[in-house]
């Protein structure tokens, strides 16, 4: 009995082309764990977006309720524009200096393996590690960037604690995090490139600005496209930071929307609103990543 | 048999090797995939409960105790000096062995995820079954059905309830009943740095009792390079918990009065007391001028002694004293207002219950609140708090034990006139003015601290969100 349905099964075919069945015997493993730890919380975020649950007993059906109190939320501008104005800093800022510093360092020059090192070590600093550090650096008293900054003359700053400079300050640590790992994926960008197109440009007599704009760059394109995408999603999550270095201060100038999520889902527990907030971050992302396929086309030169 | 499955599965290639037919490969890893998930299966059964202590192997069923042993999980999220004390007062139970047929285990859990963690495993129907815990969550497990009430079982166990103050009875109640027995309260008072105070010409020996002379001692100690405040005399933050509690305390002084009588209406706007108390926060920072509000973290503010007098709870005692020697003393807050009071936070031990719970297993959780609560003059002396309980303020091993009694008097005399932010009970710590991140107190008035609201604007805002969380919870 069990070969005749083996025996089914093996005969199976889709498109012309026999099922593969042990190949899917291999990822079933897999695709049961991300069944479990990924889609169904997709999937149960979203219905109980439109429901009120605070964990315990059986959510209520409130239909687009949550996501009305959203819009009636005056925290809500608040905490949306502080993630805007982080994601409009950090995701150039990482690209840029991340493609500087993968330019620089595909130069090959003296000491340039442990300057890529050294680039690369903040990316795999903990979070919480790299918050305490930061928060030192940038304390207004004794911190070593204002003692700095006092020593020639220029007045101490409340990095941390103006509305002045919070999302600048909390923007430079994300940037100073991430962009040795995004160095890293533009390197290998960068090394894919022919040497020849190159040097069949210097020949042809361009310059060495002509030659970024018109070779490297348009070849770049798909690790540029890579980076700007993660780039992206991660800015608009970003949240250890927050939580960590300011907790949202002063007076919510760096609030983000995932912190936001987090007190109203794990310390309000009232997880429906936490649920219809991710799913609107969820489609912000979507539209920004949209954009970004739009504006950076993953063109194959 | 399976020698011959085996063999069938099991054929040659052309070039005489034996390879496993697909058909073969197929059918083992079904058979393995299912032989996992059984085995998972049965691991996730319950186990079979472990002979008692002392059974002997084999004995016959006829012969099991009579009483059946328990096994009672504290739960507590309790960091650096105050986990240690804990943890030894949780040994001291288990070593002493008062009642043979209970076994405490004790797990701690940092303190972010406390609230979140017991929250769920009510939701699983497995919580653990003693917690110790701020009294800010305690509405929400016993909205969450939760919690077992307590006026029984402790009239049970013996737990005299008459010596403790009344209004630790009174704000660990909800709906008439007891949900929590307190084991500590934390009221704030006044830290006082004595170098400053001694630079400044002040007599250390008589410190700030009322506003004018906090304002004059804060004033002299405050330092500054140009126009710029490089130490406080008052210290502050420029927002979240510091100028929120500060507010608070002196918001009640002046005879403030959040809620009405039954907790169903917002009164806190009704006088003009929460306009002058939070008129005097401001004046700290820009009247006064005797505090920044560039600080970011309070206590490294204060150990680094960028603060003279700081408002806090005696859970900063330990550090400042044996980690950073610091040379302060403490008195009480100021009396600001018509009334000496002063916020105070509230740990206690409350009992879960579950659907597979019995009385006798309830019966053995209150036993162990008993028995902490009868012997928590370590956790009073060599921990953090002050005891809720007369037996104990009134014992001379209170004063003698643990850290110097003129560091903690201030603190333990505070228990008589703290108010306790009894509306942590309507709803977590919304109704805190402990409080900070995007809480109601902190969102509603930080921006007012910030000058971005005017006062009124920020309390009017206050009292629409809590009257908007009293409704909610009436619905």
């Amino acid at each position: 009995m069990p070969d005749g349905w083996l025996a089914y099964l093996s005969r199976i075919r889709y498109r012309g082309r026999r099922i593969e069945w042990q190949a899917y015997l291999f990822i079933l493993p897999f695709l049961l764990i991300f069944f479990v730890i990924t889609l169904l919380p997709i999937f149960f975020a979203i219905y109980i977006s439109f429901n009120e649950w605070g964990i315990v007993g059986d959510p209520v059906w409130v239909g687009f309720d949550n996501f009305r109190d959203i819009f009636q939320d005056d925290w809500i501008p608040k905490i949306w524009g502080n993630t805007f104005q982080m994601a409009a800093l950090i995701v150039p800022g990482t690209v840029i200096v991340a493609l500087l510093m993968a330019l620089w360092i595909n130069q090959e020059q003296w000491l340039s393996g442990p300057i890529r090192t050294a680039f690369f070590a903040p990316h795999v600093v903990a979070i919480t590690v790299t918050a305490i550090i930061w928060i030192w650096i940038f304390e207004k008293e004794t911190g070593l960037l204002n003692v700095a900054l006092y020593g020639i003359g220029i007045p101490k700053q409340g990095w941390l604690t103006t509305s002045q400079w919070v999302i600048q300050s909390i923007s430079f640590v994300t940037i100073w995090q991430a962009v040795g790992f995004h160095m890293v994926i533009l390197l290998a960008g960068l090394k894919e490139i022919p040497a020849e197109l190159g040097e069949a440009a210097v020949i042809d007599g361009a310059t060495s600005w002509q030659t970024f704009w018109r070779i490297t760059l348009p070849l770049l394109t798909p690790a540029l496209g890579l980076v700007i995408t993660l780039e992206i999603i991660s800015a608009f999550r970003i949240f250890g930071q927050v939580y960590l270095m300011t907790g949202g201060g002063p007076a919510g100038h760096s609030a983000t929307i995932v912190s936001y999520i987090y007190n109203e889902g794990f310390v309000r527990f009232r997880l429906g609103f936490a649920a219809a907030l991710s799913l609107l971050l969820f489609f912000t992302i979507l539209f920004f990543t949209l954009l970004r396929t739009r504006l950076v086309r993953e063109q194959s030169h | 048999m399976k020698e011959t499955q085996l063999k069938d599965s099991v054929h040659s290639d052309s070039a005489g090797k034996q390879v496993l037919s697909r058909r073969s490969l197929i059918r083992a890893m079904a058979l393995g995939f299912g032989s996992m998930t059984m085995t998972s299966l049965v691991s996730c059964a319950p186990a079979a409960p472990a002979a008692p202590a002392g059974s002997e192997a084999g004995a016959s069923e006829e012969t099991a105790p009579a009483q059946e042993r328990q096994t009672i999980v504290m739960w507590y999220d309790l960091g650096a000096s105050d986990a240690q004390v804990w943890e030894q007062f949780c040994a001291n139970y288990n070593e002493v062995n008062e009642h043979p047929d209970i076994t405490l285990e004790y797990e701690q859990f940092p303190g972010g995820e406390m609230g979140t963690k017991i929250m769920t495993s009510i939701a699983t129907g497995d919580p653990p079954d003693i917690s110790f815990r701020t009294m800010n969550d305690v509405a929400a497990w016993h909205d969450a059905g939760g919690l077992a009430p307590l006026d029984d079982l402790m009239r049970t166990v013996d737990l005299d309830l008459d010596d403790f103050l009344p209004q630790y009875i009174e704000w660990s109640s909800l709906e008439g009943q007891l949900y929590s027995i307190t084991m500590d309260i934390l009221p704030i008072a006044a830290l006082i740095n004595v170098n400053h105070a001694e630079e400044a010409g002040l007599d250390i020996h008589n410190p700030p009792a009322d506003g004018p002379s906090l304002i004059e001692w804060s004033k002299a100690m405050t330092v500054k390079e140009g126009d710029q405040i490089v130490r406080s005399g008052f210290l502050m933050t420029g927002s979240s918990v510091q100028p929120n509690v500060v507010f608070g305390i002196i918001a009640q002084q002046l005879g403030a009065q959040p809620l009405n009588q039954d907790r169903s209406q917002v009164t806190f706007n009704a006088t003009d007391a929460p306009v002058q108390a939070a008129q005097w926060v401001l004046d700290t920072f820009d009247k006064h001028e005797m505090a920044t509000r560039d600080i970011a973290d309070r206590y490294g503010a204060y150990g680094q002694q960028v603060g003279s007098i700081f408002w806090t709870g005696p859970w900063t005692l330990f550090g400042y004293v044996n980690t950073e020697g610091l040379d302060f003393i403490t008195a009480p807050v100021s009396l600001i207002g018509d009334t000496l009071t002063t916020e105070a936070r509230e740990y206690g031990l409350v009992l879960f219950n579950a659907p597979d719970r019995s009385q006798e297993h309830l019966l053995a959780g209150a036993k162990v609140i008993k028995w902490f609560s009868d012997n928590s003059m370590l956790w009073v002396t060599e921990g953090r708090g002050a005891p809720p309980r007369r037996s104990i303020l009134n014992d001379p091993e209170y004063q003698s034990t643990g850290l110097d009694w003129q560091l903690r008097k201030p603190f333990a005399e505070a228990v008589e006139y703290s108010f306790f932010d009894y509306l942590n009970m309507v709803d977590g710590g919304q109704f805190a003015f402990y409080a900070g991140g995007s809480s109601t107190v902190p969102k509603a008035m930080d921006p007012v601290w910030a000058r971005e609201k005017s006062i009124e604007e920020g309390l009017a805002d206050l009292e629409q969100a809590w009257q908007k969380i009293l409704d909610q919870r009436k619905a």
